[in-house]
């Protein structure tokens, strides 16, 4: 069994539930299975079809596409027609489009596929499939199911364990063997892919500051006071409070990544479009509306970002990726801060007033554009991967996403999102009111001010990706989360209480800052399945708008009442939150099953020990064959072990210990 | 446990630094001569304020003839205050005593507003192109409110209808004596002791030059004088503190010290911060500067015909060095005087050393709260991790 193919779990999952159907062929499956293991297996597919005459023609592709493929190499088989349908809850079961996941093993060389095709058959018992969906239902919620029909989900899933556990950087290695440059497993197509998705944030980051870069003209030209002026700010950020949360369900539920993230890059296009007609006809009512639409899109589309980073480069890289994305996003408001203005002062040659605004913004749109291009441009390059890999999108079809599902969100990622909300509180509002802060304190000029100020970005900027290949490298996410948390505290706390030259300070702030960054959101990735990530990550940022929305404005009031010192206390205050929560989610974590802090070398040596116990324990399944022998109480184990070990080897992570040792019993015997 | 020690260390001083309180008393035009015809004695002329320790009283004269004048003197506590009435103001003879003599005095008047002229925005009154004076002593000055309690009194003065109505505009002048520690009820909230007094300055609606074409400023200057003969006051000092709780946004107090203070003992001094405001509504965005500048040797003729020269008489020409100090508003670019018309400063002017600042309750609570809950959390979870590993190791052979 030297290639092990296999196409991704969610049709696996599918596949076990649909094995429930077939309670009573079970016996001859896993004799059949049996056979199997004694003859070499080369491959190894599971596949959803529409019906019995898709696995014919199937069957016959596979036989064609065999003769063209040079010999030793697998034929590649896709499911035909459309994806497998899942029925909501709630709606009438639909007779015409029923799933049948369908194991398809097959020798090689080929001329078995008779009896591949005659033992998929037995399976093939149409009268079981009206039902299929309800038991499917069980299966998903794992508490209304009886000992009996648990132990045939289970009997199933210990067989597919073994093959499961591989995980994709063994077979990507497989891969990148035979693949040619252009093939998504290869580092410069994933290197294009992620130069897309960092222009895809690019846009939305540039075109957020145009009106603060612009805010003296935006308020002359348009006469504005203060207060209105923060309205295109404030129409920005409330609403994204609840959208940004929606934006996220809609990607693993109706949308998908590649279309949500389309629509999402589209929406910025014409909310920056609208802004920027605003602006030329010099409607502020119409500038609003377009940040508000603006708004929708961009924050959904950070949140779509997040979800193809996790997507493409979950194993050893997801780190690094989500620090270069931030240092984009640096870069996106930090050009648009010395563009901005010496746009308009060139446009303003051929245009006056607000009309030279509107063209400004309309220039500024460009930028947007070409986040919809890129966007574009990464759905067919995902398709592609998906093609390749077989795997489905984050939010597929397969594994429906509620939003009640929300409540089964682990206690660690609710930690994590408490520190997206403690942490950035004491960042984001402190930069928004740093400059005066270093005027008084510090007393320093304006303009040197503003630089102390801008350094956490700057820093940021080119430390992200630095350091998220630092955390890449070395591994403990919880750990580096803890560190960066303790060293910002360090630097408000110099800040707060001495005089010391505030550049020290806030280079300090910035390295945290960007660890932090590239540390926490990959966590999210750990704890969470794949298909309700984009829920996840759109949990996290609402909530952590949330946060800024009230604190910005409470941060004023303090300043105002009590001081800068008072200021400082308060985030300091917000700094022993975050490292509380990050040292309960140490101890959390460690208590369970220690995911979010092994080093890079534990996950390395536990990923071979893993593998190696999988095929040991595969053969031993598939040798010992019938399940007689396996007690109610460890198919039980086993079944949550399953579920367990399916999203574990998805995200390439390490197994709990706990896990292990049952694992190693169960081999043993 | 740590901590708790660490919390007690911090607060229980905070706590127990409490000076002893001061009785306030007070008395307006003292000894005033029924048969008295120069002024109305039921209008106050001079305020007499005794805060009353136990083991000396700070008496505080504010006189409103001539130019206010503001004079603090230490004594014992049954001191006795003796005023010659009738020649106040037209002598060079002290007419104004204590008995016995006071330990220790510190005064101060305020002498003149200087309207400048700043075409150049520089808000420098060196700088300044040229500039007015306006007379304090043309003001016609009315006590207007007097509020007073056990440990504290307020006196609202007001001057206006300068030079019998040549100019328009008005300077309001809140005193407060305190006999508690604490901080001013007002932005900037001055920290004060219990031997302190508090003098708040308004620059209400001032007529400005039509010269000045409306770029102009205003400064104030002051007259000090102490009792200790020859050496004068040192140079304004200025210090940074840490703690900008109750003053929002400024981080600086000046204070200028007589050389007693200056030596660790006590005397007299005057302290603020740099900080003018430019409307009723003090806040942070309503503030601007209030630059001082370095300290001159005056002759005693400024001071002829005020309180202090009725108290020191001789002596402020001969012994004593009088110095004034001038103090101006705005920074660049605020639009000037003009722009809001509304100039308000505060001074402490005390007895004793400057209070040092400390941090509040609340900071030290955080702190306390902020870091000693996850420490805990910290140690404990560690211990029961490694209580449970341990646990964990041992049981493993008896499994096996």
């Amino acid at each position: 069994m030297e290639k092990n193919y296999q196409s991704k779990k969610k049709t696996d999952y599918g596949m076990g539930n649909s094995s429930l159907s077939r309670m009573n062929t079970r016996s001859s499956y896993g004799a059949e299975r049996k056979n199997y293991a004694e003859e070499p297996l080369i491959s190894d597919w599971n596949i959803d079809f529409e019906n019995f005459e898709a696995l014919k023609r199937v069957l016959k592709q596979m036989e064609t596409s065999k003769k063209r493929s040079p010999a030793g190499r697998q034929p590649k088989v896709r499911c035909p027609g459309k994806p497998v349908k899942k029925r909501r809850s709630g709606e009438p079961p639909k007779k015409i489009v029923v799933k049948c996941g369908v194991d398809v093993h097959f020798d090689y060389p080929f001329d078995k596929t008779a009896v591949v095709a005659a033992r998929k058959y037995a399976h093939f018992d149409p009268s079981m499939l009206s039902d299929d969906d309800e038991q499917d239902q069980e299966i998903k919620s794992q508490k209304s199911l009886g000992p009996e029909s648990r132990k045939t989900a289970t009997c199933e899933q210990v067989m597919e364990d073994p093959e499961e556990v591989v995980t994709s950087p063994r077979r990507r290695q497989d891969e990148e063997d035979e693949v040619s440059c252009c093939s998504p497993a290869h580092l410069c197509s994933r290197a294009l892919a992620l130069l897309l998705m960092c222009i895809l944030g690019f846009g939305s980051y540039f075109c957020y500051d145009n009106p603060a870069a612009l805010q003296d003209y935006f308020k002359h030209d348009l006469q504005l006071t203060t207060t209105e002026f923060v309205y295109l700010y404030s129409w920005y950020s409330w609403p994204n409070v609840v959208l940004c949360f929606v934006g996220g369900f809609l990607i693993d539920r109706v949308f998908g990544i590649r279309l949500g993230t389309v629509i999402y890059a589209f929406l910025v296009v014409v909310g920056q479009l609208v802004f920027a007609l605003g602006g030329y006809l010099g409607k502020f009512w119409l500038m609003v509306v377009g940040r508000f639409i603006f708004g929708i899109g961009g924050e959904s589309l950070a949140v779509a970002q997040n979800n193809y980073a996790v997507l493409w480069f979950k194993g050893k890289e997801l780190n690094m990726v989500f620090g270069l994305q931030l240092s984009f996003a640096r870069v996106g408001s930090t050009v648009n801060f010395n563009v901005m203005e010496p746009l308009y002062g060139w446009v303003s040659h051929y245009y006056h007033g607000y009309t030279c605004l509107g063209v400004v913004l309309f220039i500024a749109a460009t930028t947007t554009l070409l986040s919809l291009i890129s966007a574009l441009i990464l759905t067919v390059l995902d398709k592609r991967r998906e093609r390749h890999i077989g795997q489905n999108s984050v939010g597929g079809t397969e594994e429906v996403v509620r939003l009640s599902d929300v409540r089964y969100f682990p206690v660690t990622f609710w930690l994590i999102a408490g520190i997206c909300v403690s942490y950035y509180l004491a960042i984001f509002p402190f930069i928004a009111l740093g400059k005066v802060f270093f005027m008084r304190k510090f007393e320093m000029d304006p303009k040197d001010a503003n630089f102390v100020n801008s350094l956490v970005f700057i820093i940021s900027a080119v430390a992200s990706p630095l350091l998220g290949l630092l955390v890449d490298k070395v591994g403990r996410n919880a750990f580096w989360v803890l560190v960066s948390v303790v060293s910002t505290l360090g630097c408000h706390a110099l800040l707060a209480f001495t005089f010391l030259n505030p550049y020290i300070a806030m280079v300090g702030m910035g390295v945290s800052y960007s660890m932090l960054a590239s540390a926490l959101w990959p966590m999210v990735a750990l704890v969470i399945p794949d298909h309700q990530l984009g829920t996840a990550y759109g949990i996290a940022q609402a909530v952590q708008n949330l946060g800024l929305a009230l604190v910005t404005m409470l941060a004023g009031v303090i300043v105002d009442k009590g001081g800068y010192l008072l200021l400082e206390m308060f985030f300091l205050g917000w700094l022993c939150v975050a490292l509380l929560i990050s040292i309960l989610i140490l101890i959390i974590d460690s208590n369970g099953d220690g995911l979010l802090n092994m080093s890079a070398s534990q996950r390395e040596a536990w990923e071979t020990q893993r593998s190696e116990k999988a095929d040991l324990e595969r053969e031993k399944l598939l040798a010992s064959g019938a399940m007689a022998d396996v007690s109610p109480q460890d198919q039980l184990q086993r079944s949550d072990f399953h579920i367990r070990n399916r999203f574990l080897s998805r995200i390439g992570a390490p197994l709990p210990e706990h896990c292990q040792r049952g694992r190693r019993y169960q081999a043993l015997r | 446990m740590l901590w708790l020690t660490l919390v007690a260390i911090l607060i229980i001083p905070a706590l127990s630094q409490q000076d002893p309180v001061r009785e306030i008393h007070w008395a307006s035009n003292p000894g005033c001569p029924d048969n008295f015809t120069r002024w109305d004695c039921n209008e106050t002329q001079i305020l007499h304020v005794m805060a009353k320790g136990p083991n000396d009283t700070i008496n505080y004269l504010w006189a409103f003839y001539s130019k206010p004048a503001l004079l603090m003197a230490v004594t014992e506590p049954e001191a006795r205050l003796q005023i010659d009435w009738n020649q106040l103001g037209n002598s060079s003879k002290r007419l104004i005593r204590f008995d016995p003599q006071p330990t220790y005095s510190f005064g101060l008047v305020l002498d003149r507003i200087i309207e400048f002229y700043d075409p150049l925005d520089k808000a420098d009154m060196t700088q300044a192109n040229s500039s007015i004076v306006w007379d304090c002593r043309k003001f016609s000055w009315t006590v207007k409110d007097v509020t007073s309690g056990v440990e504290n009194l307020r006196v609202e003065l007001l001057g206006n209808n300068y030079g019998n109505g040549s100019k328009i505009g008005n300077v309001s002048v809140v005193l407060s004596a305190f006999g508690r520690d604490g901080y001013g009820p007002l932005l900037p909230h001055m920290q004060h002791s219990n031997n302190a007094s508090q003098v708040e300055i308004t620059l209400k609606n001032l007529e400005t030059s039509e010269d000045f074409k409306s770029e102009s400023r205003f400064g104030l200057q002051l007259m000090v004088v102490d009792s200790v003969p020859g050496e004068g006051m040192d140079e304004v000092f200025h210090r940074r503190s840490l703690d900008d709780e109750h003053t929002p946004g400024v981080f600086d107090i000046n204070t200028l010290q007589t050389p007693e203070v200056r030596k660790g003992e006590a005397g007299g001094y005057m302290e603020w911060r740099p900080v003018a405001y430019t409307s009723p509504v003090r806040a942070i965005e309503e503030s601007t500067s209030a630059v001082h500048y370095p300290l001159r040797n005056v002759s005693q003729a400024h001071l002829k015909g005020t309180l202090l020269h009725d108290f020191y008489g001789h002596n402020l020409a001969h012994v004593l060095v009088p110095q004034s100090l001038n103090i101006s508003f705005g920074i660049a670019e605020d639009g000037f005087y003009d722009a809001t018309k509304y100039n308000a400063w505060t001074f402490t002017m005390a007895y004793g050393q400057p209070p040092k600042d400390k941090f509040s309750l609340l900071v030290i609570m955080i702190l306390a709260v902020g870091l000693g809950l996850p420490t805990v959390i910290f140690v404990f979870g560690g211990t029961y991790m490694c209580v449970k590993k341990c646990r964990t190791r041992r049981d493993e052979p008896l499994v096996n």
